[in-house]
This record gives C-alpha cells, structure tokens and sequence, in this order.
C-alpha cells in the first residue's frame, strides 16, 4: 500500500497522531498529546513534521497544517473548487467579513488587549455593532476590564481567529512598520483584496 | 450636411416635446426647468427625489418621443447630474452664511494637523486589514473536518451500569414523592381551609341552617349570609335550603325577582 501512494510506512506515534488529526475538527495541541501519549514535546513535534512532509511529498488529497498553536489536517489547497460544489459543509466555513469588521480586527490584532473607545479612536468611527459581529463569529473575546474610568472591556483576538488567517500565533502578522515598507514598496501589493 | 426641411420640423418637434417634458416626483409635478430651479433654490428636498425613477421616466419619455437631439439629451444629463449634486451636498453639513461659526465649533473640529496625525495613525492598520484578508483569501483553500453539531453522546457504560442506574433514579423519585407526602400532610397552612367536598360543605350548611331556624322561627337570606357573603357561601347556602325545603323543613319565599328571600320554620307535619 505505501509503495502505491507513495507515502513511507509510518511509526507508532506517527500512526496515532495521523488518526487524531483524522478525528479531530480542531487544531491539535503538542502540549495535550505530550499528557496523553506520555512523549516527550520535542518527540510529538519532530512525528508531525515528519508527517507533514510524508503528505506533502505523498501527493495526497489531504495537507497537514501548523495553525494556532497546533496542527491540523485540512484539505489539499488545490482541491478548493471542487470540494465547494461538494458539500455545504465546506462553504460554511467561509466567514464573510466587512472591511470595517476586517480594521477592528486588524487594531485589535496588534494592540491587544485593546478596549472599544481605543478602537474608535484609531479608525474615527462608532464600532460597537461591528465588536458584537466579531464576538459572535468568535474571533475576538473579552478578555477583562481596562484600569481607565468605567473599567472599559478589554478584548483579544481567539485561535479562531489564528485559524481563520492560517496564523500559527499572533508573533506571525508582520509588524506594522514592516506591513508599511511592503504597501510603499508595492503599492499592488493588496490590490483587489478586501 | 444639409437637412430636409421635413427633417427639420421633426426635429424641431421633438426638441419641442423634450423641453415639454414634464416630472412628476413626489411633491413635483412640472417643467424638469422648473424642477431644477427649485431644487438649486432648495424649495424642494433634493433629498425626496428618486434620480434612478427620474431617469427611467425620462428614458420611457425618449423612447415615446422616438427621435431626440444630442442638445436636448445633454440637456437632461445636465439637469440630472445638478440634481445629483444637490443630493449629495445635501448629505454633508452645511454652514448658514448668515451664522458666523462659534468658536466652540471651531475648537471642536480637529485642525489639520490633527486630521493627517489621526490618518497617519489609521493608515497602517487599514494595510493590516488588506493583509489580513491576503492571508484569511489564502487560508480559505484549505478545508478542516466541519465541528459536529449532532447532539452529544452520553458514555452510560455497559447494560449492569444503566439498570443500576436507573434504579438508583428510582429509588430517589420514590423518595422524594414519600417525603413530599407527608410533608402535604403534616404541613399547617394559616387560614386556608382544607378542601371539603360538596355534599359535605351543604350537609353542614343544612346543620347550620336547622340551628338558626330552631331559635327564631322566620329569618331571611341576607341575615343567613352575613355582611360580605363569598360566591361559594351564597351556592351552598341556596343548595341546602332548596334542599331543607325539600325535605320540608322549611318554607322560602321570594316576592320579587332578585329580592330578599324569606326563610320560614315549616311547623307543619313532617313529610315522609
């Protein structure tokens, strides 16, 4: 069987892991296999790596991912189109988002936490409605009170929102001086992309 | 190029019905001049007036017209577009040139300066927002197995764990419907009576009624009833006296409708 699709055997741990990716919706943590298995992190780690380039050099219909502090199988990005006229399951996990949903996201991202007036004051309007949309969809979460008058909710972002942008952590997004240099380098850069 | 004189006229005509044309928009009717005038006077709320219906008439008025001048067209383009700017000036705050500007208006609006700090600030999370949607553009290719939203399965173990479970609820519901019993029975509830069945509250009643009539002979149904007689109390009294007057025990009268009622002792034999 490995032979035909190409793929190498695989190792105990490597095994297990391939089928917890295969049960699991949810990105996987080192942390919670390392308890679970009795492995080392490091040993965890270096299995997924290895599995990862098994898939990727396997030609296989599936990826593996590291996303949100964990891994993740997920769909061979080639395979996007088809799979959408496949299933509904697939196109309900597109979250459609508003260029002022997209910029409360963006200030919160990199000034967090962040309360609602310091959002406001950044981009110069009202964006309660828009906190709600983004606490729905669970991109961002309260994340306490600020110290300023009225004790202010603090908000953070939420590994769906890593998982939404294929961020591994938040350390992932460019600086915002380094995101300066690319759009006066390239001023295209982002043309066409809301 | 030289024109029939038969061309002319028609065109002449249709120049002629264009600058006939008349709007009927909410609160208009009239000349699209006269409708222009007015809106840039600002008699009329640009804001009332719908420029795609506006348009569409004219386009339907056109096509009645069959022939039109480029002259005549441009003429309607240009009264369409002044409308649109009067709608969209009409939008933004508009300073009275009569109403000098206070100062405290003045030192509200944020100065130059302020204005491209606030942009300059802004600036670079609008090209975070545009990457954001680079990467969520890029992440969207890939599909993970969808969160199930089947409900939960319950782990209740093997068939000796559910039945002893379920007796254990058993015993437990058993329980607490013996304790709740003879907490009903034991429990004293201040100035509520006990339910009474029927019969019984109007065999009392009747009792009661004997007791009365024994001492005074003739008595009638207000005295009966008291000061403030409840509904219940008025039907059980009624019922046992049909029912004493039945039996004979009594005689009742009523000398007219919704009147008192006389209750008088029957001395006379009783009826078997």
């Amino acid at each position: 069987m490995s032979g035909s699709s190409g793929m190498t055997p695989l190792n105990d741990l490597e095994k297990v892991l391939e089928a917890m990716l295969f049960v699991s919706s949810e990105p996987v943590r080192i942390k919670d296999l390392s308890d679970l298995l009795d492995e080392r992190p490091q040993t965890i780690e270096n299995a997924f790596y290895y599995l990862q380039k098994n898939y990727e050099t396997g030609g296989r219909g599936m990826e593996i991912l590291r996303v949100a502090g964990g891994w993740q199988m997920v769909s061979h990005h080639d395979l996007n189109d088809i799979l959408e006229n496949f299933t509904d399951n697939v196109r309900r996990q597109k979250i459609r988002l508003s260029k002022a949903a997209m910029e409360c996201l963006a200030v919160t991202a990199y000034n967090q936490p962040v309360t609602r007036s310091e959002i406001e004051e950044i981009r110069g309007v009202r964006c309660e409605r828009v906190l709600d949309t983004l606490l729905s969809h669970k991109l961002i979460r309260i994340a306490g009170r600020g110290k300023g008058t009225g004790s202010p909710l603090l908000y953070r972002t939420t590994d769906n929102f890593l998982t939404l942008f294929g961020l591994d952590s938040i350390s992932d997004l460019p600086t915002l001086e380094e995101l300066d240099e690319i759009s006066t380098g390239d001023p295209d850069l982002f043309t066409g992309v809301s | 190029m030289q024109l029939d004189s038969s061309r002319k006229a028609d065109i002449n005509k249709t120049i002629e019905k264009i600058s006939e044309f008349h709007v009927e928009v909410e609160g208009f009717s009239g000349p699209l001049d006269l409708l222009c005038c007015l809106v840039e006077s600002r008699e009329i709320d640009v804001g009332k007036i719908n420029v795609s219906e506006f348009v569409k008439i004219y386009g339907a008025f056109l096509q009645s017209t069959e022939r039109a001048s480029i002259a005549a067209i441009a003429d309607f383009i240009s009264a369409a577009a002044g409308i649109l700017l009067g709608k969209v000036t009409s939008l933004l705050p508009s300073f009275d040139d009569n109403k000098e500007i206070s100062e405290k208006d003045l030192k509200d609006l944020p100065s130059e300066e302020e204005l491209i700090s606030m942009l300059e600030r802004y600036r670079p999370y609008r090209d975070a927002a545009r990457y954001l949607g680079v990467l969520k553009k890029e992440s969207e290719r890939y599909f993970s197995r969808p969160v199930p939203d089947e409900p939960p399965l319950y782990d209740l173990g093997d068939l000796f764990g559910v039945s002893s479970l379920w007796w254990q609820l058993l015993r437990d519901k058993q329980t607490t419907q013996k304790r709740d019993k003879s907490t009903a029975e034991n429990m004293f509830m201040d100035g509520v009576p006990l339910a009474v069945p029927e019969e019984q509250q109007v065999e009392n009643r009747i009792s009661e009624l004997g007791d009365i009539i024994r001492e005074v002979t003739e008595t009638d149904l207000k005295q009966v009833l008291g000061r403030s007689p409840s509904v219940s109390n008025l039907v059980v009294t009624v019922l046992a006296l049909l029912e004493m007057s039945r039996l004979g025990k009594i005689r009742i009268f009523q000398e007219r409708m919704f009147g008192n009622v006389r209750i008088i002792r029957d001395d006379s034999p009783q009826r078997s």
